[in-house]
């Protein structure tokens, strides 16, 4: 079931009202159901897999945590599990796929099994939260006794899918708050929702026609023009994952929980590590937690730090999906950070360079700097294949070439005028820019968290106009749920 | 190890509770917001203070393009065909071929050859004053939902023909790929022409679609949601863009086609003038023969007993309707191949036959099965498994003629329609 589909404008009205009539007893198993109804409405066979993998986690953690000899072992033995099915029905298909390709470059005809499987919806982020749970418990943290709040730990609905990977010590404790209903609930969750569902059908599902096109036929566009495709790419993923988080944060407020939020205007971030601070928040603090710390992290010699960061961004990006050009983006950004280290300490050795890296110039320059340097690697992540990329990029490196005798007549977006999201781009583009700042700074005067009361039921009322005409139920689907 | 339950308490106190607002209000916002959308939505829907044109649409479909060609035709038709892409082939094909003349599908909805064929076999001449101009409504997919939904459009616009003659096939009742009537882009752009609340029950059987047709009556912007869409986007257009992003060189102009390369899924099954033509073939040359059974043997895969009772259904209130009307309605039972007949289990050809045969009984309503393999043979008179070429479509329209005027009840329509009509004002 999508958010932006009718069944979900039927399906969350619904629970909500029942678990709100439900007394506190039955609310867990309430939302339990409803979160595999939820999840079956999809492809039922795959609620046993969910429903499989809870249950092995749930009784192997505890085995490991009495374990006084072998905890590591039974850890490495619950990791692996997680893994494996992870691995299975994700990268089975692309590993078959990649040894068959190193065989035929060294002459080797071989002919791989043909895997029909299809990934399960939300695989990786419920995978993930069960290794979080089985790294928590293995260092000293309690561990869930009710099978109920586990299963729904893992399957509750507005974060089953696309995350936020939510903590377990976060997310139980709230199941047991003998909440009342409190119109606050209601407030929240709907300027979440509504705003969620804004993003996605009115930016991210427009823009993402002009990346569809720049992205298919780079032979057919300028560099400038696939500079814009990508500015619009970044855009593009950033609605509509934010605008998903959104909804999923606010599906959740209306049952009185709290889940993690994902996004903190990532595009005013001044390098690529405070981009990592506000990107995709729980899979970066999930990274840094069971992945980056585990093999060292910075609490060790330089290169082996360095090796850690690599290695940690390099199985971040395969994360994302069975693809070499998912992988290439990963190693990109393990590149990066590694170099912004070099960079930041280059900086700090040259005094007069160290004073103006603190003034606001320097601060806005990085902004931009950072900005570009994500649009590179999000070429990697949206191209088709890692040589589709370099093609992309190869072309994109000609804008300076190009610029020499720039004029618009060489912009091809300007030339099509249906869909008009096309020449938009000059309009919307520098306009995404500045929310940005325009957010930031509402944000410092604590403005945006806490709008007044008439501004509110104005934006809402007008959101349920726009999203009215522009039917979510027509747009399509999340770009995350396919990892 | 102590249990979760009792020893772990959040981190945060926001993990219990939404954001304190500084404020309380009186109301909440979202209650409040939700009211004065109703409030709103009242106001709009019984006001009614936009009046928008209900023939435009955003996706320009065959059914599209008809409407504007009813729209703004002003002589009369006084009959009319309707049909799937089968009739459309033979009809176009024959008008192209026998006048030499390329037809673009877009614009072009004659049938010359056929009126020319009838005036002909009915004697029309300088004193035995009588004329037809057809209306050929056939569309690429159209299943008798449509059909029914086209004529009453047609009829909308001020156009009432005297006699329709409708071609029907297998696949119009029994297509996998096809969910229900409202699937179709047809019923899309007709339903804001035509009243469709009389069979709404039928159409509307799922309970998601029962849900999406109450927002629809009861939400005005999602009820003129398209509407919305086509003023916002002229508004946005003339306020901005052309503004601040006009378009750079007007001598390479963006083509449709470049837009099907560049987005192929944008507005799918929009069609554009020029995009499909039908030219004239030579006759005394064999024609080429495509093998189309891949895509017929996924559309005759498995019938679907709802969609085909539907379909059946609608076909019985087109019958109904002409009746009503005082028009009479010629359904034709179209030639087929034989290789594709085969691609459909015997049991399936027989029920919508054995459904189909008791409409020819009807008062007002005439059947003609013309899926005779002795007259239409293949490749020499069929493009492909089921599409007419030209010369297929030539005698398809010879035959169809003569079957008409042995038809007493058919002749008879014919010639009191024929002689009313005042061919001055027929159209050039």
């Amino acid at each position: 079931m999508l958010f932006n589909s009718l069944q979900y404008l039927v399906f969350l009205p619904t629970v909500f009202f029942l678990y709100w009539i439900t007394p506190h007893k039955l609310r867990v198993p309430l939302l339990l159901v409803a979160s595999y109804v939820f999840y079956m409405s999809w492809k039922p066979i795959y609620g046993l897999l969910i429903f499989g993998l809870t249950l092995g986690n749930f009784l192997l953690v505890p085995y490991m945590a009495r374990s006084v000899e072998r905890k590591k072992l039974w850890l490495g033995i619950v990791i692996a599990a997680n893994l494996i099915i992870l691995g299975i029905f994700k990268y089975a298909t692309f590993a078959l796929t990649t040894v068959h390709d190193g065989l035929g470059m060294v002459g080797i005809d071989w002919k791989e099994p043909h895997l029909s499987i299809i990934l399960p919806l939300g695989i990786s982020f419920f995978v993930f939260e069960f290794i979080h749970y089985a790294m928590e418990v293995y260092r000293g943290k309690p561990q869930v006794d009710s099978f109920p709040k586990f299963a729904l730990f893992a399957s509750f609905f507005p974060t089953q899918i696309a995350g936020p990977i939510k903590r377990y010590q976060d997310f139980i404790p709230q199941l047991d708050i003998k909440a009342k209903f409190k119109w606050e609930y209601l407030d929240e969750g709907m300027q979440l929702i509504l705003m969620g569902l804004a993003k996605k059908v009115l930016l991210a599902d427009n823009l993402a026609l002009v990346v569809q096109a720049g992205y298919s036929h780079p032979e057919s566009f300028s560099s400038a023009d696939l500079w814009l495709c990508t500015y619009a790419f970044a855009f593009q993923i950033f609605f509509d994952f934010a605008g998903y988080t959104d909804i999923a944060r606010g599906s959740a407020m209306l049952f009185g929980y709290k889940v993690p939020i994902n996004f903190n205007l990532p595009y005013i971030a001044s390098n690529v590590a405070d981009f990592w601070h506000r990107w995709h928040i729980s899979l970066s603090t999930w990274l840094r937690d069971y992945l980056y710390i585990p093999l060292g992290g910075s609490k060790c010699s330089k290169w082996l730090n360095y090796r850690n960061l690599f290695i940690t961004m390099a199985l971040g990006g395969l994360w994302h999906g069975a693809g070499m050009h998912f992988l290439l983006w990963g190693v990109y950004q393990g590149v990066i950070l590694i170099a912004h280290k070099e960079y930041r300490n280059a900086i700090e050795a040259v005094g007069f360079l160290k004073n103006f890296a603190e003034t606001k110039v320097y601060h806005w320059l990085s902004v931009v700097a950072t900005f570009h340097l994500v649009c590179i690697g999000w070429v990697f992540f949206r191209a088709e294949t890692g040589a589709s990329a370099f093609k992309i990029l190869g072309k994109m490196a000609m804008l300076p070439v190009e610029l020499l005798n720039f004029s618009a007549s060489q912009l091809e977006i300007l030339k099509i005028r249906d869909p008009i999201i096309f020449p938009s781009l000059l309009i919307i583009l520098p306009a995404l820019m500045i929310s940005h700042v325009v957010v930031n700074w509402l944000n410092d005067k604590q403005f945006y968290q806490r709008p007044p009361w008439p501004i509110q039921v104005g934006v809402m009322v007008a959101l349920m106009c726009v999203l009215s005409i522009f039917s979510p139920d027509s747009s399509p689907r999340f770009i995350y749920f396919q990892f | 190890m102590s249990s979760l339950n009792t020893a772990v308490r959040p981190e945060k106190k926001l993990a219990q509770s939404p954001a304190k607002t500084s404020k309380k209000p009186m109301v909440s916002s979202a209650l409040a917001a939700m009211i004065l959308f109703a409030i709103l939505n009242i106001y709009l829907a019984y006001q009614n203070p936009i009046q928008f044109d209900r023939y435009q649409f955003p996706y320009k479909g065959w059914a599209w393009w008809i409407m504007q060609d009813l729209k703004s035709d002003k002589s009369p038709h006084n009959l009319a065909f309707l049909g799937s892409s089968l009739t459309v082939s033979a009809l176009n094909s024959a008008d192209a071929t026998y006048y030499n003349k390329s037809v673009d599908m877009v614009y072009y909805h004659k049938t010359r050859y056929f009126d020319e064929t009838l005036e002909k076999a009915l004697g029309a001449n300088s004193e035995n004053k009588l004329g037809f101009d057809t209306f050929n409504l056939s569309t690429p997919g159209q299943m008798p939902s449509d059909a029914l939904m086209t004529l009453m459009a047609m009829i909308e616009t001020g156009h009432k023909p005297d006699v329709i003659i409708y071609g029907v096939a297998p696949r119009d009742f029994i297509d996998s790929e096809l969910a229900g009537p409202q699937d179709t882009e047809p019923f899309t752009y007709l339903s804001r022409v035509v009243d469709i609340s009389p069979f709404e029950k039928e159409i509307f059987t799922a309970p998601l679609d029962k849900i999406n047709l109450a927002l629809q009556k009861n939400i005005y912007f999602y009820k003129f949601a398209a509407d919305f869409q086509m003023e916002a986007g002229k508004l946005y257009k003339s306020l901005l863009i052309d503004r601040l992003a006009p378009e750079p060189d007007k001598s390479k102009p963006f083509t449709y086609w470049d837009r099907k390369k560049l987005f192929p899924e944008y507005k799918k099954g929009e069609f554009h003038p020029y995009a499909n033509m039908c030219a004239p073939s030579d006759l005394s040359k064999p024609m080429e023969y495509i093998d189309n059974s891949i895509e017929y043997i996924h559309r005759y895969k498995r019938m679907n007993p709802v969609a085909f009772e539907t379909q059946m259904n609608f076909l019985a209130r087109l019958a109904d309707f002409t009746d009503k009307n005082g028009i009479t309605l010629v359904l034709i039972n179209m030639p087929v191949t034989t290789d594709n007949l085969k691609l459909l289990k015997k049991e399936y050809y027989d029920h919508y036959w054995s459904r189909l045969k008791p409409f020819g009984e009807r008062e007002n309503t005439v059947l003609f099965d013309m899926n005779d393999h002795n007259i239409f043979k293949k490749p020499e008179d069929f493009h492909d498994g089921v599409h007419m070429n030209a010369r297929g479509g030539i005698k398809f329209i010879d035959h169809l003629v003569e079957r008409m005027m042995r038809s007493p009840e058919v002749r008879k329509a014919l010639i009191q329609s024929g002689t009313r009509f005042d061919l001055k004002e027929r159209q050039q």
